[in-house]
């Protein structure tokens, strides 16, 4: 189903649309008051993007540096060239401990590969530790939004899963004693888990390091107690120098939810004794748009969902409405490079705003590139039959001035047809503006004519 | 193995050089304030409770006013005994049920209220997670103004697991309440010491 249609049906509850779209303003609100409270932000922005772009210049270097050190610090490192490998090789380590329950901490690479998928069919439970993935996961549902997966519930409709899920009680709506409830849960599970699965936020390349963000403290829970700790990333993550951390811990908690610093910030440089620590890297097409010159620069996004919050067209349309599992601008950058047929009509899902590049903490310019992808898509015939029908017939009526004029005569003419049989989507909720009577041009050769002739004629 | 496909493909990919920037030249760091009162501010800005004394017999004192006679108390902080001995804990999963946890901060950062803490000073890595309370001592000479001063002081060599540690856990998954004490600690307290008056 295409994203309007989605955003169709999730309009048809008004009193709830509206409120999704103030929460997550709400998160925008809280960005900008953090972001207001630094005065080198700005500068911080500008780091972060040029880091970033040095990084893609060289990222097969920093891969071999970072796996260097970090196999020197007794992590093993293994390389995934799609999600089926990824699946594979993470299902492999567990198979060899012999692994019954796996809990895990947000990562949308794993989301990405369907993991969760793939290590039941051979018969491992994974936990999902981060409370709203935990929620969406036990409705066996995928996140709606990348830093906040259960955003799009109501407190009542959570009630309703751990009561048919955890046993909490029928009715129960109180944040505070459902949260209490799922600690209570998920305790249990780290304590009994035989192997902990967490993201990357940043991989250091020189420390072979890598840093994992958490509020909840879920990611450090499971690695902390299990024998074994895999975690999976995008070879986007890397970063060069371990000061480079700080250019963008200090943007990314407040991009994210208006925090000056999320609660853990955790440095994994080795393995704990007696614990085994993997790490795998993952392309999955990362590669593909690398090479995409156009659209590379979206490799530099630290997930931070702050142009979800501030997305007009997220808001009003929530994160399933969109065919990708990253939804958002973002997201509809990266799907593309996915599956052009498949999530060709996500780019389309913007105003074109420039919201989300004005926020971007690693200045990508999201819009631009949407643009672009419109374009591309278009050209490869990807777009809906009407839409490029309409292009074509629009190009053909600007470039001749006869038909322009009778075109324009024909809308002014019948726009209160248009009002009343809504027949533009766009006046499904509005009304097009009452048209003038004349056109400019008719307006102005009849000036033209009223006027009297000029004195001094310019010579 | 992809290792050899992925990393061609990486190269084949990848633009010219783009200069890595010097993020100080940009006119990064040195902007947050340095002071005890921004730190404070800060800490309970994101819901840690905070006590200043002068000597750690005050923060001693203050963990027996306050907590049950009863409760399990780990310390890593020489002058603050607790009763569980961390030694003799092999398995962390026993740590279950810990009331507090005691440990020092090598240093805070003002502009978050973050404190650096190394595995070294904790025992266990899910010390700070697995705990009910956290109770964190930290001198008050030992504060940066922001994470760029933070990181010159953050060593990597030799270095296991450290981390970044702002307040108790928390989530706000559910329609974005605030909710304290998700996975880890339900409370965070900072003692901040040795004021120089
Ligand atoms: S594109 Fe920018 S704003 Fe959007 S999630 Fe990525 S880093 Fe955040």
């Amino acid at each position: 189903m295409s994203h309007a249609a989605n955003a169709h049906d999730f309009l048809r509850d008004p009193a709830r649309a509206a409120w999704h779209d103030q929460t997550l303003w709400m998160v925008r609100v809280k960005r900008d008051r953090q972001a207001a409270k630094v005065p080198d932000w700005e500068a911080l922005r500008e780091a972060a993007s040029q880091i970033k772009e040095h990084t893609l210049s060289r990222l097969a270097e920093y891969l071999e540096e970072f796996e260097s050190r970090a196999a020197a610090n007794g992590i093993q490192v293994h390389w995934a060239a799609d999600g089926e490998e990824h699946n594979r090789i993470v299902h492999g380590i567990l198979a060899r401990h012999g692994v019954r329950k796996l809990v895990k901490s947000k990562s949308m690479l794993t989301e990405e590969c369907h993991l969760n998928r793939h290590l039941e069919e051979h018969g491992i439970e994974v936990i999902d530790t981060d409370l709203g993935e935990r929620i969406v996961q036990l409705q066996r549902k995928p996140p709606s939004h990348i830093v906040m997966p259960a955003i799009h519930l109501k407190r009542a409709e959570v009630g309703e899963v751990f009561h048919e899920h955890l046993g909490t009680p029928r009715g129960l709506d109180d944040a505070q004693e459902l949260t209490e409830a799922a600690r209570q849960h998920l305790r249990r599970q780290f304590l009994t888990a035989d192997a902990a699965l967490t993201g990357v936020n940043f991989a250091v390349a020189e420390t072979g390091g890598f840093v994992v963000c958490t509020n909840e403290g879920n990611a450090d829970m499971g690695a902390h107690l299990a024998p074994v700790h895999i975690a999976c990333m995008g070879i986007e993550k890397i970063i060069p120098k371990q000061e480079h951390l700080g250019v963008f811990l200090r943007l990314l908690a407040r991009s994210a939810t208006g925090q000056p610093s999320t609660v853990f910030s955790s440095h994994f440089y080795k393995p704990r004794p007696g614990q085994e620590m993997h790490i795998v890297l993952v392309d999955n097409g990362r590669s593909r748009q690398l090479g995409r010159e156009d659209y590379r620069r979206s490799l530099a996004c630290i997930r931070c969902a702050a142009c979800f919050n501030t997305c007009p067209v997220y808001r009003r349309s929530g994160g399933y409405s969109y065919s990708y599992f990253i939804a958002g601008p973002i997201g509809s950058i990266l799907a593309p490079n996915v599956d052009k047929a498949a999530h060709g009509d996500m780019p389309f899902a913007s105003t074109l705003c420039g919201s989300c590049s004005a926020v971007c903490p690693v200045k990508i310019d999201i819009h631009t590139q949407l643009l672009k992808w419109r374009q591309e898509i278009t050209a490869e015939g990807h777009a809906p039959w009407w839409k490029t029908l309409a292009m074509r017939v629009t190009g053909l009526v600007l470039k001749r001035p006869a038909l322009y004029a009778l075109a324009g005569r024909l809308a002014r003419h019948f726009l209160p047809l248009v009002n009343l049989l809504k027949l533009d989507p766009w006046t499904r909720s509005r009304a097009l503006p009452e048209a003038p009577g004349q056109s400019f041009r008719e307006w102005l050769a009849e000036t033209e004519r009223a006027k009297p002739p000029a004195k001094n004629p310019p010579p | 193995m992809s290792r050899a496909t992925i990393l061609d493909a990486i190269r084949r990919a990848q633009p010219a050089l783009k200069p890595l920037p010097e993020p100080a030249a940009l006119g990064v760091g040195g902007r947050m304030e340095n002071s005890i009162s921004q730190f404070v501010a800060t800490l309970d800005f994101i819901g840690a409770r905070v006590i200043r004394g002068r000597s750690l017999e005050e923060a001693a004192l203050w963990l027996r006013e306050n907590l049950p006679a009863e409760a399990r108390l780990a310390s890593t902080v020489p002058g603050l005994p607790g009763n569980v001995d961390l030694g003799a804990v092999i398995d962390p999963h026993l740590l279950e049920g810990l009331h507090t946890a005691v440990f020092p901060a090598r240093f805070g950062v003002c502009e978050n209220g973050a404190v650096w803490v190394e595995e070294s000073d904790l025992g266990h890595r899910v010390l700070p997670m697995i705990a009910e309370q956290l109770f964190m001592v930290v001198r008050a000479a030992d504060l940066v103004a922001d994470m760029h001063e933070a990181y010159r002081r953050v060593g990597q060599a030799g270095l296991g697991f450290g981390l970044f540690l702002a307040g108790p856990s928390k989530t706000a998954d559910i329609e974005q309440c605030l909710v304290i004490g998700a996975h880890g600690a339900r409370g965070a307290t900072v003692f901040i010491w040795d004021e120089v008056v």
